[in-house]
Parts: structure tokens; C-alpha cells; sequence
């Protein structure tokens, strides 16, 4: 053998991507094929199989044989690799039948869960019915093919790796469309007559003969990369180019030619044009019906209407979804009477650190537990928590350890007031905590800090102690505010399991409470429950069932947000203004909360210090904080609540749009919370570390002689944090987009009111996404880095 | 358990399928060609146009006479910056580090952009060294946002294919609202 010939042979290439593809393609359709096998389809013999394995190696062999490298360097190779992929992968695959093989060769959880339902999607079966037109199949295959052969395009893909792979994908896809049409594999119909093929395949061997009679009589090169790239076994670039032309030419009329014997044999055999392609026989029409008899008709009706009341009689189905309560180990550790303690100590324990280091150490801030584990390690793992499974924290609270002390100590009887039975104490509170926040930098002074942690004890055992119930929780907490509402994108909720099992239910333990265990303090009552909004996850009312007919249910994220805005029970959450001042404000909190980090706000703040000196800079920020949380926030939701009512021509007042609607911002929020939290926790990690070292060597337990280890959040903020926070508000624009649709749209009949009612609310989740973004660009303080001074 | 066990074999796929493609690199544009006594040499460049930041280049070897193309010659790649005379970086092509197994490749992260000067040392079958010097013009970086741009537009497709979705089904269910009246 030549060393030229040796060189090609041993140019071959691994791409565990496509090799991993192709085989797993393979295996999946060899489960199909063999369980079809079973169950006696003799339709899938041999010769299918094997021409899906060829397939399959074709596919292999343009992108991963020598074809491939010697691609760049001559465009006879490339022209080749084209022609597997175009003339003879496609053909193959459609012969093996692969649709019905393939779907049962999936495992049943991707069949069940996401091949059905996808397959059963309106939009996708409406995208498939269009490929399978003969002129939309046509057309794609033939624009496909010039276009990337025009040399604009063309030298885009020899440039670049990814056109490249685009160019090839582009391909082989239009090649799929087209010979599916072809081929019509067994067991989707055929959409026209058999006949339509011969001027179908005609057109496309006649615009292909024009191509490659121009690659290859042409005495101009189409593609100047080729007269650039060093020469190969002395073939010039212009021999190349018609070697290239001939080489299609030859190939495509081939399988042309095929194609046409193939469709003539079977008009010549006179079989019935879809069962051939191996389809259903043509269904005959239905009669219309007009032509049914009066009295028919009202059978019909009268059937129906038996049908109906059946249904509303008809015992509501049992919910099929995952409980975290039934997985090993979890949900027996979460079910358990000592777990919930056990966690609460622990953070017990924590808090305590916190505050005696925070009122003890040395205010230095990033060596301080205090000044780096509340506000960079918690709040990121807070987050998380929320978005992985529901309100986490609240399980573990601390806080509530001083509250069953209270309650043994006072047997308390008091009620909570009436005029406090709402949320306004709570949206007040946060705004004073926000306030705080900014005006004395408590993420920087572990001494307030450990006082914030006692403050929170003490509250927790006054109000408790005082009042009945979780009134604490319930009214007062602003992290517990914060949770709630956050909690509702949640994946988990804990919810009923069966409907049907709490119609029955006489002693309503859940609430009440019973011999079991105490019923909910929040005052929640399971089978009216929508959403995550107060429940703390304490599961108290798992406990209390005597029927075990309470769990940790994974519901999709966005189902509470629209499930109870759509509700029709009055007195619902989504109607209060309370609320709704509650979604605002951490919705606006969450934005102000970050952009007050960056340097472009935290210079025009000192630009409009230096023209007001008389303000102190609590003042400023208080003025500020109202403005931005409070104000300006309602006053935006009240004109897009109006824009929207008045667009959209609703019935509804103002202030109850605005109400029902406020819930919109709750995805975006979650999406700037998260992004924020995680990159103060992603890139300041490394405190803990440093704190905690410092923490054990005051106590002569470990040795702290190196100060560069507080300085371990100081380094380069990685790359993929950036596109991590994009990602972040990505999901929270798009879960913003959505529950606005929803509760513009309750049912699926879009129309042009649901576009107006709709368009006020986009546009402002768009603005704030907008502002998400810029927020982000900006340079951004880091928490817990002064350990040197700086 | 064999949930857990499919999305551990997906994402153990994903991850080693995204470390593989961000090793390796491929050809991109002619940015040098010339002879050795032995061989034929040339030289890509990519990204289209070189930028600020990580670019790769790669060197295709040929034998003089036949035009053959040789692997695995010995050959080093060092850039030095504009107005400057010493190399700042400087790594060895090597065959692993490129996608075409005809390849020889490079990766560098370059700091500055300007007019580099790229010095090419390969090693001949006698053991001499040949070496060659050219420029390469490094653009500045695309702006942060441009790099961004794929991740800031990711909701388009979402939002795209659910608003067409939608419009699909709510004119099917308008079809048989209108269509069901003259049932009954």
C-alpha cells in the first residue's frame, strides 16, 4: 500500500458523541425490533434490521471515516460525505420502519413520560403533518441543498467547525423529510397518491443534475478555500471541483433512479398506495352529520348527558405522582417523629455559634461566622433548597424551638388579633429589614448580626408565647414571608394524596390535630390547600393523619402559581392585597436588593449624597427604599394592571387585576434571588473555611497562621457563573411569560382579548428581565472580603 | 433506582461529550504556508477572524516532494506580542489536541490583541531544526454581551414553540367548537 493510501486508512477520527448517539439509536431500535419480533410483527424481519445497523454505520462513516479530515483539504471528499448523508443514510433508515421500533425500544419512564406525550403534542403533530406534504419536503430538501452550496455559505462552513456540523445537520434533516415522502415508512400513512413521486422525484433529480453539471463543466472554482489549502495528490482545485460535480451527479441519479423503480413497482403491482408504504387502509367518510334523524339526535344527547352525571359522580382520580415520603431512606428519615428536632438543634447549635462569634470575635467580617455563614453560605443553600424541593428551611427553623418552650411555659390563650390576620405586618417588617440592610451594611457587621439572630429568638418567643397557633410564622417573619413565596415555584408541595379518602373524613385530623400528632399551626387545611404559600413543611399533618393520606408531592413548579389563581374558591390567597403587596415587594426587593451592589448605583447614590448633605445616609436609604420597593413598584402594577383591564376590555377593577396578576413576578424574582445568592456563595465559598478555621484555633482546637486563606474569595470570578445567572433568569422569564398567560388565558382558547390581557404583563416581566441583565454586567461587590482592610 | 441509573448514564454522557469537544480543536482558515527542506507546511488558524482569548492553531504536514501528508512531526508553536521580541507563550503541536487526525495542534489564550508575531519550530528527519516566523492579527473581543448573547436569547425557543403550540391548539379547538354544533 502507498504511503498516500496508508496516510487516508489510518485518518480515522473518534467522536464519542456521535459514536455514543449512534449506538444507543441502535441498541434502542434493536429492543423495539426484537420485542416486536415477540409479539409476531412479521412486518420487522431481517432485512430491516440490517438496514438500520447500515444506516446507522453510514451516518458513522461520513462523520467519523477519513472522509471526514480530508474533507477540509479536498472538495471530492466532502462532496462525498454530502452524498452519505443525503443519498444514502436517510433512504436506509427509512427502510428499517423506525418509528414503531424505536418508540417501544424506548425504557417505559421516556416513552411514558416524554416520547408520548411529545408525540401526542398538538403542535408537533401539526409540524409532522406539514413535513409529510410532498412540496414542503421538496422544497426544504432543495433549499437545503443550494443554499449551503452557494460559496458564502459554503466557506462559513469550511471555517468553522460549528457551520460545519450545522451544514451537516441541515442536511441530513432536509434528506430525512424528503425520503420519508419517498419511502413512506410503515406505520404512518401516505399523504397523497403513489403518482405525486414520479414529478416529485423527478423535479429533485433535474434541479440536482443543474448543480452538478455546474460543479463539474464550470472552469471558474466555486469555493476559493480550496485553492488555498495545500494540494493533495496533485489533483488542482478545478479537477477537484469536477471530480466533486461528477461524483454527486453520479450518486444522486443513482438513488433517483432507485427511488422511481422503487414507486413504479409498486403502481405497476396495483397495490393500495398506503398499505404499500405500510399504511392504514383509507378511512371511509364519516356520514355527515346532518343526515342524522331527530330522533337520533337526542339519544345521543340524552347519552351524553348520562355520561356526564356518571363522571360527576364518578370518584375524582388518585394523583400519580412521586412522593418524596415514599423514597427509601428520605422519606422514612422526613416521616420519622425525631427528625424535625434533630435538624432544629442542629441549627440551634449553629445560630448559637453565630451569635457568640458574631457578638465575641473579631469584627473583621469574612473571619467571622457571623459575617460570612447568614449572609453568603445560608442564603445560597436557601435557594437551592427551594428549588430542588420546597421550603427547607422552614423545616429546620431554630426559631421555632423557643416557641414549643414558650407554649409549655405559658399555655397560651390568646388569639392572634383579627386586624393583624393578614400579611401588612410582614410586608412592613420586610421593608424595615431591607432598610437595615442597606443603611448599616449588616452583611458587613457580625455584631448586628448576632443581634438580629437573638432579636429573632426573643420575637419567636414573645409572639408564641403570647398567642395561639404559629402566629409568628404565620404574620411576623420576614425569612418565613421570604420562603413562602419563593416556595411556590417549589417542585414539592406537601399536598393529599387522594381526594376521595378526605371526602370521607370526619375528624379532619389535619387541622384539628388528633391522637396521632398535632394538626397544622398555620391553620392550613389540607384538602383546600393550593400552593406552598404558609406552609412551614413541618409536616405536622402527615403525622396527624390517621390515614396516611398526606405526602411531599412533586407537582411542576408553576402549577401552584396558576392552580390558585384560577381557583374559583372566594377568600383565596390570590385575592388579598396583602399578598399581593407581599409578592410586590420581594419581587422588587429582589432586583434592588442586587442592583444596590453594583458600581454604577452605588455611585449615583453618592453622587445625589454629595448634592443633598443635609440627608443622613439611613434617611437616603429609607427614602430610597420606600420609593423602589413600595411606591414605584405599585404604582408600575397599577398602570399595567390598567393598560391590561382597559386593553383587554375586562370586567375587572384595577386593583383586582392588579391583584390577581402580581403573582406573575414571582418566577422572575426567584430567578434574580437565585442568581444572586448562588454567586455570592459560588465565589465566596471559601470563607467558611477561613472563618471556621479562625473560629478553632481561638479555641486552640486547629492552627490559623495564614490570613491568605480568608482571602480564598478573592480569586476570578469563573466563567460559567455568568451564564449560570443568564440561565437563572432565563427560567424565570419564561415561568413569568407563562403564568401570565395562564391566568389571562384560563382556558386553551387563545384570542385576541387573552393577547391584550396578556401583552401589559410580558412587557413588564421582559423590562425587568431587562434590568436582571444589566445588573448583572455591572461589577458587583463581594461579600466578605474586607478581611484585609480593603 | 432505574430512573436514577438513565439520568446518571445521561448526565456522565453529557459531561464527558461537552470535556471531549472542549479539548480539541480544529483547522479554521490558511493563516501560513510555506516549504522545509522535507516538508510542506501550513498552518490554520481559528476562531474566523482570531480574537482575543483562547484560539487554536494547527499545523498540517506534507512531504515535500510527494505531497503526502505526515503525522506526528515534531513541531513547537510560540507567539510573541506585539512590540515585543520575546515569546510569551509557547506550546507543542501535538495530534491529541487536534480534531483531524491529520492535523498537528496548538491552544493559547491569548492576552493582547495587536499584530503577533507566530514562530514555528519543527524538528527534520536529520534531526535539524527548521524555524519560520509570521504574523497573525488579533481582533479585540467581542463585546461581553455578543459572548453572552446565546445564553441572554435562550427563552426565545421556549417562548417561540410554546406561542405557536398555542395558536395550533387553540384553532383545532375552535375547529370542532364550530364543528360540534351540528352534532346534536
Amino acid at each position: 500500500m502507498s504511503a498516500d493510501w496508508q496516510t487516508f486508512w489510518t485518518s480515522w477520527q473518534f467522536d464519542a458523541w456521535l459514536t455514543l448517539a449512534l449506538v444507543l439509536t441502535g441498541l434502542v431500535y434493536l429492543r423495539g425490533w426484537l420485542r416486536l419480533r415477540q409479539r409476531g410483527a412479521r412486518r420487522f424481519d431481517g432485512w430491516r434490521l440490517a438496514a438500520f445497523i447500515l444506516a446507522m454505520t453510514t451516518v458513522g462513516m461520513a462523520l467519523q471515516s477519513p472522509v471526514e479530515p480530508f474533507s477540509s483539504l479536498l472538495l471530492q471528499m466532502h462532496m462525498l460525505q454530502h452524498v452519505l448523508l443525503m443519498f444514502v443514510a436517510p433512504p436506509l433508515l427509512w427502510l428499517a420502519d423506525p418509528e414503531l421500533p424505536l418508540l417501544i425500544g424506548l425504557p417505559k419512564f421516556f416513552r411514558r413520560r416524554l416520547a408520548a406525550p411529545l408525540l401526542r403534542d398538538p403542535l408537533v403533530r401539526w409540524v409532522t403533518g406539514l413535513l409529510a406534504h410532498p412540496a414542503v419536503a421538496l422544497g426544504l430538501f432543495v433549499i437545503a441543498g443550494w443554499t449551503w452550496h452557494l460559496p458564502a455559505f459554503y466557506q462559513l462552513a469550511l471555517a468553522s467547525q460549528t457551520w460545519h456540523q450545522v451544514e451537516h445537520a441541515s442536511f441530513f434533516l432536509a434528506a430525512l423529510v424528503f425520503w420519508r415522502v419517498v419511502i413512506a415508512p410503515y406505520p404512518s400513512p401516505a399523504t397523497m397518491s403513489r403518482w405525486v413521486m414520479l414529478p416529485y422525484l423527478l423535479v429533485a433529480g433535474l434541479q440536482g443534475t443543474v448543480f452538478s453539471g455546474l460543479l463539474t463543466f464550470s472552469d471558474r472554482l466555486f469555493y476559493p478555500h480550496y485553492a488555498t489549502v495545500p494540494r493533495l495528490w496533485n489533483i488542482t482545485p478545478l479537477d477537484d471541483q469536477a471530480i466533486a460535480g461528477a461524483l454527486m451527479w453520479l450518486c444522486g441519479s443513482i438513488a433517483y433512479l432507485l427511488a422511481l423503480a422503487w414507486v413504479a413497482t409498486e403502481l405497476w403491482n396495483d397495490s393500495p398506495q398506503p398499505q404499500a408504504a405500510g399504511g392504514h387502509p383509507p378511512r371511509q367518510a364519516h356520514p355527515q352529520s346532518n343526515t342524522l334523524d331527530h330522533g337520533r339526535r337526542q339519544q345521543t344527547a340524552a347519552r351524553i348527558a348520562r355520561l356526564r352525571a356518571q363522571k360527576r359522580k364518578r370518584p375524582q382520580p388518585v394523583r400519580e405522582v412521586w412522593d418524596l415520603l415514599n423514597a427509601p431512606l428520605v422519606g422514612t428519615l422526613l416521616k420519622s417523629n425525631t427528625f424535625r428536632p434533630t435538624l432544629q438543634i442542629v441549627m440551634f447549635l449553629l445560630a448559637a455559634l453565630i451569635v457568640i462569634d458574631g457578638l465575641w470575635g473579631p469584627q473583621a467580617t469574612s473571619l467571622n461566622l457571623a459575617g460570612v455563614a447568614p449572609w453568603i453560605h445560608w442564603r445560597g443553600l436557601l435557594v437551592i433548597g427551594l428549588l430542588v424541593a420546597g421550603n427547607i428551611f422552614c423545616m429546620a427553623c431554630p426559631f421555632t424551638l423557643p416557641r414549643t418552650l414558650a407554649k409549655r411555659l405559658f399555655r397560651t390563650k390568646w388569639n392572634w388579633p383579627n386586624w393583624l390576620r393578614n400579611k401588612w405586618l410582614a410586608v412592613g417588617l420586610l421593608i424595615v429589614f431591607f432598610w437595615a440592610y442597606e443603611a448599616f451594611a449588616l452583611w458587613d457587621t457580625p455584631w448586628w448580626t448576632a443581634w438580629i439572630v437573638i432579636g429573632y429568638f426573643v420575637a419567636s418567643f414573645a409572639v408564641d408565647g403570647l398567642f395561639r397557633g404559629a402566629a409568628f410564622c404565620k404574620y411576623v417573619c420576614p425569612i418565613g414571608q421570604f420562603n413562602f413565596v419563593q416556595s411556590l415555584c417549589s417542585p414539592l408541595q406537601v399536598a393529599v394524596r387522594d381526594a376521595n379518602v378526605c371526602h370521607t373524613c370526619d375528624t379532619k385530623d389535619c387541622i384539628r390535630g388528633g391522637t396521632q400528632g398535632n394538626g397544622c399551626n398555620m391553620e392550613l387545611f389540607q384538602p383546600q390547600k393550593t400552593g406552598n404559600l404558609d406552609c412551614t413543611f413541618c409536616l405536622d399533618c402527615v403525622q396527624a393523619c390517621p390515614r396516611e393520606n398526606v405526602g411531599m408531592l412533586a407537582f411542576v413548579g408553576s402549577s401552584q402559581l396558576t392552580g390558585g389563581a384560577l381557583s374559583a374558591q372566594t377568600g383565596r390567597w390570590y385575592r388579598r392585597t396583602d399578598v399581593a403587596a407581599l409578592l410586590m415587594i420581594l419581587a422588587s426587593a429582589a432586583f434592588v436588593n442586587a442592583a444596590w451592589m453594583v458600581e454604577p448605583v452605588v455611585r449615583l447614590e453618592e453622587q445625589v449624597r454629595a448634592e443633598l448633605p443635609s440627608i443622613s445616609r439611613p434617611m437616603f436609604v429609607a427614602i430610597g427604599m420606600i420609593l423602589s420597593l413600595a411606591v414605584i413598584p405599585a404604582g408600575i402594577i397599577l398602570a399595567v394592571a390598567a393598560v391590561s383591564r382597559w386593553w383587554s376590555n375586562s370586567q375587572r377593577g384595577v386593583v383586582e387585576t392588579a391583584t390577581r396578576f402580581a403573582i406573575v413576578l414571582v418566577p422572575l424574582a426567584l430567578g434574580m434571588w437565585t442568581a444572586h445568592y448562588t454567586f455570592h456563595l459560588f465565589t465566596s465559598a471559601g470563607t467558611l473555611w477561613a472563618a471556621g478555621t479562625r473560629v478553632l484555633s481561638d479555641y486552640h482546637l486547629a492552627t490559623f497562621g495564614d490570613f491568605a486563606l480568608a482571602c480564598a474569595c478573592c480569586g476570578d470570578v469563573a466563567s460559567w457563573i455568568l451564564p449560570l445567572e443568564i440561565v437563572c433568569l432565563d427560567i424565570g422569564l419564561c415561568g413569568s411569560l407563562y403564568v401570565a398567560y395562564r391566568i389571562a388565558c384560563p382556558g386553551h382558547n387563545l384570542s385576541w382579548a387573552v393577547v391584550k390581557a396578556w401583552t401589559p404583563w410580558a412587557v413588564l416581566s421582559v423590562t425587568l428581565f431587562a434590568a436582571g441583565i444589566w445588573i448583572f454586567f455591572q461589577p458587583m461587590q463581594m461579600r466578605g472580603t474586607m478581611v484585609l482592610g480593603g | 433506582m432505574r430512573h436514577s441509573a438513565w439520568q446518571l448514564i445521561l448526565v456522565a454522557c453529557v459531561w464527558f461529550t461537552a470535556d471531549h469537544h472542549w479539548l480539541r480543536a480544529d483547522g479554521g482558515r490558511v493563516c501560513w504556508s510555506g516549504t522545509s527542506p522535507a516538508y510542506r507546511l501550513t498552518v490554520f488558524a481559528e476562531p474566523v477572524p482570531l480574537r482575543q482569548g483562547p484560539i487554536d492553531l494547527s499545523l498540517f504536514v506534507q512531504d515535500s516532494r510527494e505531497l503526502t501528508p505526515v503525522s506526528s512531526v515534531k513541531a513547537t508553536f510560540a507567539l510573541i506580542p506585539p512590540n515585543s521580541t520575546t515569546p510569551l507563550l509557547e506550546a507543542e503541536a501535538t495530534r491529541e489536541n487536534a480534531t483531524s487526525p491529520l492535523f498537528q495542534a496548538a491552544q493559547f489564550n491569548v492576552p493582547i490583541t495587536g499584530r503577533w508575531q507566530v514562530k514555528l519550530v519543527v524538528t527534520e528527519p536529520g534531526g535539524q531544526f527548521f524555524s519560520t516566523t509570521f504574523s497573525l492579527e488579533v481582533a479585540p473581543p467581542q463585546a461581553r454581551f455578543w459572548n453572552m448573547a446565546f445564553w441572554i436569547a435562550m427563552p426565545v425557543v421556549p417562548i417561540g414553540w410554546f406561542a405557536i403550540r398555542q395558536l395550533v391548539r387553540s384553532s383545532a379547538l375552535r375547529r370542532s367548537q364550530m364543528a360540534s354544533p351540528m352534532m346534536f
